[in-house]
């Protein structure tokens, strides 16, 4: 069995923070052991049906999140969602949903590997990323629970607020991580 | 160190007790704090901060701000230098150097200043009609050195720039009366707003009109208004800060400064402000008087000399004449002369002035009514005036009723032009206003209001009452509804103005339009008899309006004269476009953090740290950090990609293969979309199977390459080129979304969801057969063009029987999290076979001696499918597909098409450059017929080999050729692309 290594594995000292606290007013904790998996339907009712019965959760709404224990669903396009999920079940709710789905138009895909997701919080969060992204990401116009697939230090980017006004997820595809945290290392610490 | 010899004893809002030590053009002076670099200039007596652009005339300060023509200088050395500052702008700092630009070896004593004698001949639009012979580019380089000003550094900027994005309610911009009332009653409504405005200190014209509000002094109210709005949790104020730009959706680009000390976090900052609301209270800016010499250093704008004395406490001259043609220049007389600077006279342009006369005439100044200037004496300053009744001045040459005023200041006021630019920018719209002889803000874009002086609001009264109501309007729309009070008030005045273009001419004299291009009118009146009549082919004839200020101080007068020369009414005229930005604009600000690593972002890939243990060097390829070759003790780069190439050849090789673009396409039909994406037919490859294909664009040209895998009826595997795959997935969406709805298929980008791993070499078979797996290797369970699914050290993985090096060669796609284990199991393993891992480099060398194309390299913007040899291919699809159509046109089948060959050096030693061209009449080294793509010497043939694009090049293999490149000559011949085995037995085995 080869050995499964995230990206934060490999980075360097000297590359990345070394500790969560990047700097004094921001913190970055890499959010481990979730997998991801990638739904696409062109049949919301069947996936709704699905999801409701695998785990419990309803679709959100257009740029929203839903969750459920430890179940989080982003929306990401009209016909496509993410879901955050404990990693060691993903191949099992990857495949009851692909069990259900059999007969709709749908893909799971898992994504576990394929994007690195990241909790930054902190008092300068909003004026960090308010430096490197062009949405307003104060927490009055950006509030638990809201979604938004947008660019951060020109990496594309999905962020979402989990809860509370001091702390928002961010998942970037795998390979940008070492880019993502200089900018966020130079930012918060000028 | 020189004294301040015309420092005020006492007045100003300078800080005194803080002396600041500065060097101009190598001397040195002191200022205090709260000075710019042009107050403390005029406060040691320094005059002369430049030198014209094109004769290369003395000149002093006209303005004191954004609006200066004339102070550009140098500030700093080295790498921090920047150039073409306003010294107006410029704060005083400790140790600060500056140096005038265009002149040398300083504005005083300029050894060009000779050129002036040959200003008769070069009017405006000289160089286009002189140096036409023999050739504009043989004067070329001569006239750029000679026309610059300032120097850019030579070395990296070592200074921090940020960039900021910002949402608001309302955005102001402009702090002075306008705009403090607008965003104040914003920021009482409730609005969240931003107020920006480009000086250090809020208040703008209140900081020197000695005005009241409320009835209390002005600078009173600034203060209460600036602490009220900086204890509010819903504004945010920013001073050093200029709104240059307005673009699409309310987005507005400001440029913040921090100041002009030497060690500094930050230098600048950009911010993006995307405002729901945008209220413009940018002023007006005060016009020059167009009148002969008036260029000498002394004449100055009168709200300029009054900002000198009041602010800075400085005596921009001692006996002043005052020449207006409004009522607001009388305001510069009252506040100069209690100053201890001496008004000889005022001269109004106006016959009948009015009321402000009387009053001015009450006062005890000397008006001189319908009077006009004629001369300035004076070289290096101004030493007296003449003046002349306006009716005599229009007799030709009369010198009756010439009047001569001793002095060294001429302060002039020629009405007010509002700051329209953003507005403009914006799409608003301008309209004339002959009352006050300016353009004025229009029908405006929504959310988009003027307000105060920008609106054409001159007086202070109008200014503050129309800004309260713009910033409460404003606020309103966005929903607030708190209760902005009321607004401020102060007393009444008289703005009226008589417009005045220019004076009559005089004699020889050149009377100057634009100083800072060095425009006379004369220069407007060839431009006129030269029938060029659209404003906009006079700006770029006698560039008036353009360079650093762009006009701020001459349009109106170019526009005025212009309409007078063609006897056309200014609003026909109409103005030159205002483009952004409004003020210049560091381009470290602009490109803010995206220098250095941070340029962009380069994407690693799952085995980033392996390859930096295994001696990789990196380089940029598509997006992508990717090892480019693996360094190995003492050897050099050549010997080590040599080394790659024998380990493919001989051995087995390893390459990380992950960036390569890895598109899932699913559903009942997915076939059927692939079929028509792909030029080469997909509908027929078999579960199992791998089939080339290639992607046009509607154009028929070569878009991207790769492999399609087809994993099961309904399931395919697309695999693109390292940098194609967003470009491809996002081509296969839009085509999915907006043409074929009906189709029922799903697209996923995986790329990043897995990594792949290259294994070829004559043992590359033998490799993998020291890993676990299920997947059967033998040859005929799994030939050349298959794929598998199945397990590989008990992980998932897709194992494809494909390549880019023509041997033996397995893909591996694993899970991007196993990819770094496999890599290592691979090394490990495969030692006693030789395993070595190749780069880029070596890959590139291996495929081209292979004869497989690289799309960007061997392909350009024109290649179609039939250029490369997919002729055949496409005769046999009978189904439509992207880009078919285009393929049917003649000049897709003309015999003469650039095509893909193989280029045989006739020395086999010689690497045939990339990019040399395939010459037609090697002798005269001219017509091309085509060109060298990729290039390299070969590790396998002992020779070296090349591809290229040559005209009708597939019918002409074993042509002997020319290659051209640089001076030299090449014999070559035309060959087949396929230099190594071609008949794919190594591939195939």
């Amino acid at each position: 069995m080869l050995e499964h290594r995230t990206p934060f594995d490999s980075i360097r000292e000297g590359e990345d923070p070394g500790s969560a606290t990047i700097a004094r007013e921001l913190i970055v904790t890499p959010v481990r052991d979730k997998g991801l998996l990638l739904l696409q339907s062109a049949c919301l009712q069947a996936l709704q049906t699905a999801l409701e019965r695998e785990i419990g959760l309803r679709l959100p709404p257009a740029q929203q999140a839903s969750w459920h224990g430890p179940y989080v669903l982003l929306w990401q396009t009209p016909a496509q969602w993410l879901l955050q999920l404990p990693a060691r079940e993903c191949d099992s709710i990857g495949a009851a949903l692909s069990d259900r789905l059999a007969s709709a138009l749908a893909a799971i895909t898992d994504f576990s590997d394929a994007l690195v997701a990241l909790e930054v919080g902190g008092a300068g969060l909003a004026d960090v990323f308010m430096s490197g992204c062009s949405l307003d990401l104060r927490a009055d116009a950006f509030p638990p629970g809201r979604v938004a697939r947008t660019s951060l230090a020109d990496v594309p980017a999905i962020l979402w607020n989990p809860g509370g006004s001091d702390r928002i997820h961010c998942l970037i595809e795998r390979g940008f991580e070492t880019h993502l945290f200089a900018w966020l290392k130079g930012t918060a610490t000028r | 160190m020189r004294m301040s010899a015309h420092r005020l004893e006492s007045g100003g809002r300078i800080d005194r007790g803080r002396p600041l030590a500065f060097a101009f053009d190598g001397r040195r002076y002191e200022g205090f704090a709260g000075d710019t670099l042009a107050s403390a200039l005029l406060a040691n007596g320094v005059r002369i901060l430049g030198r014209s652009f094109k004769l290369h005339r003395p000149r002093g300060i006209l303005g004191a701000w954004g609006e200066e023509p004339n102070a550009i200088v140098q500030i700093g050395t080295g790498e921090t230098t920047v150039p073409n500052l306003k010294a107006t702008q410029v704060e005083l700092a400790e140790a600060l150097e500056a140096r005038s630009v265009n002149c040398w070896p300083s504005a005083r004593s300029d050894v060009f200043a000779f050129l002036k004698m040959f200003g008769p001949l070069m009017p405006a639009g000289f160089y286009y009609k002189t140096f036409k012979w023999p050739s504009w580019h043989w004067f070329e380089p001569t006239v750029r050195r000679a026309a610059g000003l300032g120097v850019a550094p030579t070395g990296a900027d070592p200074d921090r720039y940020e960039e900021r994005h910002e949402h608001c309610d309302v955005l102001v911009v402009g702090a002075g009366p306008a705009g403090l009332a607008a965003a104040l009653a914003a920021t009482r409504a409730g609005a969240r707003t931003v107020l920006a405005d480009d000086r250090p200190v809020l208040g703008g014209a209140l900081q020197w009109e000695e005005k009241t509000v409320d009835e209390r002094p002005a600078l009173e109210w600034v203060g209460e208004v600036e602490g009220e709005l900086r204890a509010a949790s819903n504004a945010r104020v920013l001073t050093r800060t200029t709104a240059f730009g307005c673009y699409d959706h309310h987005l507005v680009a400001l440029a913040e400064r921090f100041g002009e000390q030497t060690a500094r976090p930050i230098r600048e900052r950009l911010w993006h402000v995307r405002a729901e609301q945008v209220v413009l209270a940018t002023g007006a800016i005060e016009r020059q008087l167009v009148f002969p010499d008036n260029d000498v250093p002394g004449v100055m704008l009168a709200s300029a000399a009054r900002n000198y004395a009041v602010q800075y406490a400085v005596r921009p001259g001692r006996r002043a004449v005052l020449v207006t043609s409004t009522d607001s220049g009388y305001d510069a007389a009252e506040s100069l002369k209690p100053r201890g600077i001496a008004i000889e006279a005022i001269v109004d342009t106006r016959m009948d002035p009015g009321e402000v006369a009387a009053r001015a005439r009450r006062a005890g100044f000397a008006v001189r009514a319908g009077y006009v200037p004629v001369r300035v004496h004076g070289t290096r300053a101004v030493r007296a005036i003449d003046i002349q009744p306006l009716a005599e001045t229009l007799r030709a040459h009369s010198t009756g009723s010439l009047l001569r005023l001793e002095c060294d200041l001429v302060c002039v006021s020629g009405g007010w032009t509002p700051s329209v630019h953003l507005f403009s920018q914006a799409r608003g719209q301008l309209r004339y206003d002959a009352e006050r002889a300016a353009f004025v803000p229009g029908s405006g874009p929504k959310g988009f209001q003027c307000a105060g002086s920008a609106a054409g609001q001159f007086a202070l009264r109008e200014c503050l009452t129309d800004g309260f109501a713009a910033g409460r309007k404003a606020a309103k729309a966005t929903g607030a509804r708190s209760d902005a009070g009321i607004s401020p008030i102060a007393a009444p005045e008289r703005t009226a103005v008589a417009p005045f273009w220019a004076a009559p001419r005089h004699d020889h004299r050149k009377a100057w339009v634009d100083l800072q291009n060095d425009v006379t009118r004369a220069d407007l009146e060839l431009a006129a008899r030269e029938n060029l009549r659209s404003v906009e082919h006079v700006k770029r004839y006698t560039t008036t309006g353009m360079a650093v200020d762009q006009g701020k101080t001459s349009n109106m007068n170019a526009l005025g004269i212009l309409s007078d020369l063609t006897k056309t009414p200014i609003p026909q005229i109409g103005t030159t476009t205002f483009r952004p930005p409004y003020d210049p604009v560091t381009l470290g600000t602009l490109a803010a953090r995206h220098v250095g690593p941070l340029y962009r972002p380069l994407r690693r890939t799952p085995l980033d740290s392996q390859h930096s243990d295994q001696g990789a060097c990196f380089e940029d390829f598509g997006g992508w950090r990717r090892a480019a070759w693996y360094t190995s003790h003492g050897q050099s780069r050549e010997e080590c990609i040599r080394a790659e190439k024998r380990a493919a050849r001989g051995a087995v090789s390893l390459f990380d293969g992950s960036p390569l673009g890895k598109i899932e396409v699913r559903g009942p039909d997915a076939a059927v979309f692939l079929n028509r994406m792909y030029c080469n037919s997909m509908k027929t490859l078999p579960v199992g199977r791998v089939r080339y294909g290639i992607m046009l664009s509607e154009h028929g040209v070569i878009l991207d390459d790769g492999v399609c895998l087809r994993l099961a009826e309904d399931h395919f595997l697309v695999s693109t080129t390292s940098g194609g795959a967003d470009r491809i997935f996002s081509g296969f969406e839009e085509w999915l979304q907006c043409e074929w709805p009906d189709l029922r298929v799903l697209a996923t980008n995986v790329t990043c969801a897995w990594g792949n791993i290259a294994i070829a070499g004559p043992r590359a078979r033998e490799l993998l057969s020291l890993l676990s797996t299920d997947v059967d290797l033998d040859p005929k369970a799994f030939p050349h063009l298959s794929v598998r699914c199945g397990r590989l050290e008990n992980v998932p993985a897709r194992i494809a029987r494909v390549g880019f090096t023509g041997e033996l060669s397995f893909e591996i796609n694993v899970a991007a999290g196993y990819t770094a284990a496999l890599w290592e199991r691979l090394l490990e393993r495969g030692a006693p076979l030789g395993v070595r891992p190749i780069g880029i480099e070596a890959l590139q060398d291996l495929r081209t001696e292979k004869g497989y194309l690289h799309v960007g390299t061997d392909t350009d913007g024109r290649t179609l499918p039939t250029d490369i040899g997919m002729g055949e291919a496409l005769a046999k699809k009978s189904e439509d597909f992207v880009g078919r159509r285009s393929l049917e046109r003649a000049e897709a089948k003309r015999p003469d098409r650039l095509q893909l060959v193989g280029l045989s050096a006739d020395d086999p030693g010689t690497v045939l450059p990339v990019g040399a061209h395939v010459v037609a009449d090697p002798k005269a080294r001219l017509g091309s017929q085509g060109y060298v793509t990729s290039s390299c010497m070969s590790e396998a043939l002992g020779r070296t080999v090349a591809l290229g694009l040559v005209q009708g090049g597939r019918s002409r293999h074993g042509e002997s050729v020319a290659i051209y490149c640089n001076g030299r000559l090449w014999p070559a011949h035309i060959v087949s692309p396929q230099w190594y085995d071609p008949k794919g037995e190594r591939l195939n085995a």
